[in-house]
């Protein structure tokens, strides 16, 4: 009889093995190698349930017990024979040359998302090579999910379009979904950008013919959703393909029930109405701003946001406008940016009406016709200087509005226009420096010098003009006011070092005007509310940092390959 | 019980073609256990009350002898895809017979000879990998598999055979074997060490990183 311990620790032995097993039958390779580097001493049991895995697993048609997945075509089941399971080909063996698959021969492995993998492989009966996408288990979780899975994707199945990938089957072998494609030989959107921008000429006539795609799928009540270089594959004569469509919305929808709308697409390329999660907005408008973000990335090299993590490109993409294309890439002409920030416009209104209505405007560009974009006035231009630089423009704000202030102050008790000359002096010295210190923001090198730079002069220009004021009274206020908007930054260590600052100017300020009072207790209030909100402010960034770390490991990563 | 750990099926393969008959009946008595194991994975419980699992592995490996002129692949892989796809036809049958259906005749003929059949079993994996997993996939592994499988005891064999190679949850496996779920996952666990003692043995230089 063993004692408890052991027990215990059988019991945990078990569940390992368990948890091992379920990644194995899932087909979810990345758990099984995390589960193996946790668990180094179990290996040679892991090696067990591998060679187990190994063995055929029964087929459908006999093992009658595990019936499931609607729609099964009963032809397909008639001509699957494997040798070997689902796990050996689908997985772990992602070795050039594994494996059968039902009818399927897989050739090589050619890409690996959050959603499934996706081989290269060939269909037996009909002699042809396909690509052949089996989705990982978990993004199947119920009967429901899979009978949603087969009607989008029988309804994308019944779609022809010279542009898109067209889908041929979609069915299950021993327990794995998978969907049949055409096999695009050559690279996609993706790998082409990551050498650089693409021609502009070029940029637009792909584009021209990828939305004529998305133009049809639209007609066909399709919304893609997740729109971005990676599922547009190229051929070899670089004609692009539109692939993954119609299955966003299973695999979108699901990933936000389970993980409260992390995975919705992917945030460099989503619009502003789906990185906020209000999914009743997405509509067409949702793939035009997806196109002109792939237009941008083609333009430009990179895509229109893009930061160290994804919730701060979520951030990004709601509240920010991206750098215009032609200050990254000056061949590009102003027409075709006008297009491409059409596209990209928060405001799913001011966007193109229709995928058609861009592939028009793309036509009219290459034929060097007028466009139907107008050319973005004045304050088109201001409304979006404001957005892409708003740090800038809050402080210009607040210097005009202070030197309107005080001049209309002066006009009123008439005083000479020199009077307090040396605080506006600072002002605008204070405008030129945050200038320059945008200049310094825009390049990614020097941005977080700029923010530390802001941090410290803010305080030192409150520092100036308190200590020049007459009165010190509510111009006090500005001190909380830059502890608080330090935040924005969302980073820890900006908040604490404006709050230093801050502590600091005032702390010079005291000496400065150095005012006999008999409330010494005062400056002593003030020191201590400064140091409590800049902790309170850092408590709330941190928090949300914590949040966003959680999210975004729940990311699914990018398939470093075309994912067909 | 046969190991086979050290049997060159390619080799029994061809000098039964050329005639040896020891050769023959050798590369039968190695792969019974496969079949036996295939056949036990193949039948659905429904079928396993009526049915004798070595009624169907008797007649596999029948027909497999009589059609071994047929059979034109060479390797260890495609011989043991031709064996699973003959298996995988009579339990076909069995299930028809007893859902009262004529089995067909036509479709019978076409397994054993169809020229498909050199495509069965895939070309060795190649390496480059250092988990167990594909340390082991690098052999065929699938013969000693199911010679270990068959040397576990009973209920050990039961559980690997409904867990492992029928791939049911534990919930149905407990549901099946009359037991508990825990006390179906301690067996489970129990089987998997005592199944990798017994393939530990000819795989010991590979099993412990």
């Amino acid at each position: 009889m063993p004692d408890s311990a052991d027990q215990a620790a059988d019991v945990e032995l078990a569940e390992a093995l368990d948890r091992y097993l379920a990644a194995l039958h899932a087909g979810d390779a990345d758990h099984c190698h995390r589960w193996l580097a946790e668990h180094p001493h179990l290996r040679a049991l892991a090696g067990c349930l591998d060679a187990l895995g190994q063995f055929p697993s029964p087929q459908r048609t006999v093992s009658g017990g595990t019936t499931g997945g609607e729609g099964f075509d009963p032809g397909l089941e008639q001509t699957m024979i494997a040798s070997r399971s689902t796990f050996e080909s689908g997985s772990v063996a992602n070795a050039p040359g594994v494996g059968e698959f039902g009818k399927y021969e897989l050739v090589e492995e050619i890409g690996r998302g959050g959603m499934g993998v996706v081989f290269k492989a060939r269909q037996r009966d009909l002699n042809r090579i396909v690509a052949l996408k089996m989705i990982l288990s978990n993004h199947l979780a119920g009967d429901d999910d899979v009978k949603r899975f087969y009607r989008e994707a029988r309804a994308a199945g019944s779609l022809r379009h010279p542009h898109i990938v067209g889908i041929h089957e979609v069915g299950q072998f021993n327990g794995q979904h998978y969907f049949a494609m055409d096999f695009i030989s050559g690279t996609s959107l993706a790998g082409l950008t990551r050498s650089g921008p693409i021609d502009p000429e070029e940029a637009a006539r792909c584009l021209v013919r990828v939305a004529r795609a998305v133009q049809y799928l639209h007609e066909h009540g399709i919304v893609h959703r997740d729109l971005k270089p990676s599922n547009i594959l190229l051929d070899e004569a670089r004609n692009p393909y539109v692939t993954d469509f119609g299955l966003a919305r299973v695999f979108g929808d699901q990933d936000e029930r389970t993980q409260s709308g992390t995975t919705l697409g992917t945030p460099g390329y989503m619009p502003p109405e789906q990185a906020a999660g209000k999914i009743s907005d997405i509509t067409c408008r949702s793939d035009v701003y997806s196109m002109g973000a792939i237009l941008y990335e083609m333009l430009t090299g990179r895509p229109p946001f893009r930061e160290d993590t994804p919730h701060r490109t979520i951030l990004q993409v709601i509240h920010s406008e991206p750098t215009l294309p032609n200050r990254l890439n000056p061949r590009v002409r102003p027409e075709l940016e006008r297009i491409c920030l059409k596209c990209l416009e928060k405001n799913p209104d001011r966007r193109y009406a229709s995928a058609a209505t861009l592939a028009n405007d793309l036509d009219r560009y290459l034929r060097r016709e007028p466009l139907e974009a107008r050319a973005a006035g004045f304050t088109d231009h201001f409304r979006r200087w404001i957005r892409r630089e708003s740090g800038l423009a809050a402080r210009l704000a607040i210097m005009l509005a202070a030197l309107l202030l005080m001049e209309a102050e002066h006009l009123l008790s008439h005083r000479p226009w020199s009077y307090h000359l040396e605080i506006k002096i600072a002002f605008v010295a204070w405008s030129i420096l945050a200038l320059v210190f945008q200049w310094f923001l825009r390049r990614p090198k020097t941005a977080d010098f700029a923010r530390i730079a802001w941090a410290i002069t803010d305080p030192l220009l409150l520092l100036f003009v308190l200590s020049h004021a007459e009165d010190v009274g509510p111009i006090l206020v500005g001190y909380p006011v830059i502890v608080t908007a330090a935040g924005l930054w969302f980073s820890v260590r900006l908040v604490a070092t404006s709050t230093t600052a801050c502590v600091l100017s005032y702390v010079a300020l005291l000496a400065i005007r150095h005012e006999p009072t008999n409330q010494a207790h005062y400056p002593l209030i003030f020191v201590t509310a400064l140091i409590v909100i800049g902790a309170i402010v850092g408590f709330q960034v941190h928090r949300v940092q914590t949040l966003s770390r959680y999210f975004d490991q729940a990311q699914p990563r990018e398939p470093g390959q075309p994912g067909g | 019980m046969q190991t086979s750990g050290s049997v060159n099926v390619s080799d029994l393969l061809e000098k039964a073609r050329s005639g040896d008959d020891a050769a023959r009946d050798r590369l039968f008595v190695v792969c019974r256990n496969y079949v036996s194991v295939a056949a036990r994975v193949e039948m659905a419980s429904w079928l396993k009350a009526k049915v004798d699992a070595s009624d169907l592995v008797q007649q596999t490996l029948l027909e497999a002898h009589r059609g071994l002129e047929n059979f034109r692949g060479t390797t260890e892989a495609e011989w043991l895809g031709w064996l699973r796809r003959i298996l995988v036809h009579n339990a076909a049958d069995f299930v028809r017979r007893f859902h009262g259906v004529e089995k067909r005749c036509a479709g019978r003929e076409v397994p054993l000879a169809s020229p498909d059949d050199s495509q069965y079993g895939a070309p060795q994996p190649s390496s480059g990998g250092e988990t167990p997993s594909q340390l082991l996939m690098r052999k065929e592994l699938q013969l000693q598999v199911a010679d270990a499988v068959a040397r576990l005891p009973d209920d050990y064999q039961e559980v690997v055979i409904l867990r492992n190679l029928q791939q049911l949850p534990f919930d149905e496996v407990a549901q099946r074997m009359g037991r508990s779920r825990p006390a179906v996952q301690m067996l489970w666990m129990r089987a998997i060490r005592n199944l990798q003692e017994l393939l530990g043995t000819g795989e010991s230089s590979n099993d412990h990183a």
